[in-house]
């Protein structure tokens, strides 16, 4: 029974999951959808009443009789990397690539279609506050007067954006920002503007949750800083214990979203509690695990190489 | 927005604190880039509305900023037999802690050009 391990090429944080599974003798195909057609090569029949299927690439192959589960960690998009690629060509490969996944009988970290809602924004913080976690007064609009309310009625206001820093060259970043009472809304007419109740916080909290197992680290943060992310400050991610009431809020959000992995951001203020920022579904936790030594990587080795969903008691680390 | 449901998703223990004192500032590159050249510019883009006949930024954009991400080629390479990349000398890359925290792969900036999962 092999993992498929879907990424590219230069995702050295999938290395680290890749080393565990060569540790524990685990067979594994590593294909990054992007050198499909070419490098890559798949096939998949519906005859004689069965349907069975096959990928190459690297040598390496992998029927769909013999797949354990599927990581989809950081793929590239289909037919990416074609002699002429078009938005067909990708479209057509897709439907070949992932119509065979699906027709497998298999484990998903994480399932596409359940990744796909999870990234939105608006409705984490929507899960979130049912799964009993703190989640700050926040707006998603288009009509400026709404947004200046917002900013008048909280005062420090944050905004970030939704879905990431706009794609091009050269690369740009859209760090989480504090806005006054003073900005000028109109652009909020021309583009969704996420805003956020700003929590002045002592520390971020990074908590990565893989099945049933949780990791969290604390990095402390400087007086007034708002996106942990950016600036140096000097200080370093370390373990922390999950309090039991946010361990309960957490595997209430990954069974009703039905992630297998996430990556939770909190904002911890001066009174210690956590305040729910975002949950990446497919968040990087390369950093954690080589600053704080959580054996996360094997622990996403573990999930993957299970034939089976676990029936583990719920950990806390 | 309705308000109501605004403040059903503040913790009550969290809503009676007092707000502190933040200094709210225009993000200095935003002065220099401002100075400049318009943000759909620099950012090769161009993401403007039509309002009222004139071009309007979306809000979120005014707050971009260049990643400073760096373009350097990593010293190490995909190895097909292993399926992971190694360094110049047959180790996995992963071996060498100090060269991933030097080169930021696995931070949680990393990949968000063309993956917003960070």
């Amino acid at each position: 029974m092999t993992v498929l391990i879907l990424t590219a090429e230069q995702d050295v944080t999938a290395d680290m999951v890749v080393a565990k599974l060569h540790e524990r003798g685990v067979p594994m195909v590593r294909l990054d959808p992007a050198d499909l057609p070419g490098k890559a090569v798949l096939s998949a029949d519906y005859a004689h009443g069965d349907f069975d299927g096959y990928l190459s690439v690297n040598g390496h192959v992998l029927s769909m009789g013999g797949l354990r589960s599927v990581w989809v960690r950081r793929p590239g998009e289909p037919a990416a990397h074609a002699a002429e690629p078009s938005a067909w060509l990708t479209a057509e490969t897709r439907q070949a690539l992932f119509g065979m996944l699906y027709s497998a009988s298999t484990r998903w970290m994480n399932h596409p279609r359940r990744a796909e809602q999870a990234r939105h924004k608006p409705w984490q913080l929507r899960v979130a506050h049912s799964s009993g976690f703190a989640v700050p007064p926040t707006v998603i609009t288009t009509a400026p007067r709404v947004a200046q309310q917002f900013v008048q009625e909280y005062g420090d206001v944050v905004v970030k954006s939704a879905s990431g820093p706009p794609p091009g060259e050269p690369p740009a970043a859209l760090p989480t920002t504090l806005v006054g009472p003073d900005t000028d809304f109109s652009g909020v007419a021309a583009g969704p503007a996420l805003l956020q109740r700003y929590i002045p916080k002592r520390a971020d909290i990074r908590l990565t949750g893989i099945g049933t197992r949780l990791f969290a680290a604390r990095k402390a943060a400087e007086p007034g800083q708002v996106d942990g992310r950016f600036g140096e400050t000097g200080n370093g991610w370390e373990p922390t214990p999950v309090p039991h009431r946010i361990a309960r809020a957490v595997h209430d959000y990954l069974a009703f979203t039905g992630l297998a992995y996430a990556a939770f951001d909190f904002a911890e203020d001066a009174e210690g509690i956590w305040w729910f920022l975002e949950c990446n579904q497919g968040g990087q936790f390369g950093f954690v695990e080589l600053e704080t030594g959580q054996p996360i990587a094997d622990e996403v080795a573990v999930w993957l190489a299970q034939r089976r969903p676990g029936l583990r008691i719920p950990e806390e680390h | 927005m309705d308000r109501n449901q605004a403040d059903t998703q503040v913790n009550p223990k969290c809503a009676s604190q007092k707000r502190r004192d933040v200094m709210t500032f225009t993000p200095m590159w935003q002065k220099v880039m401002n100075s400049l050249r318009p943000c759909h510019v620099w950012l090769g883009i161009d993401h403007r509305a039509t309002a009222g006949g004139s071009f309007v930024r979306p809000f979120t954009l005014n707050y971009a900023q260049p990643s400073g991400q760096s373009a350097a080629v990593p010293p190490y390479h995909f190895d097909v037999s292993l399926q992971l990349n190694v360094l110049p000398d047959g180790r996995p890359a992963v071996s060498d802690r100090a060269l991933l925290m030097a080169t930021g792969t696995t931070t949680s900036t990393a990949g968000s050009q063309t993956h917003f999962d960070d």
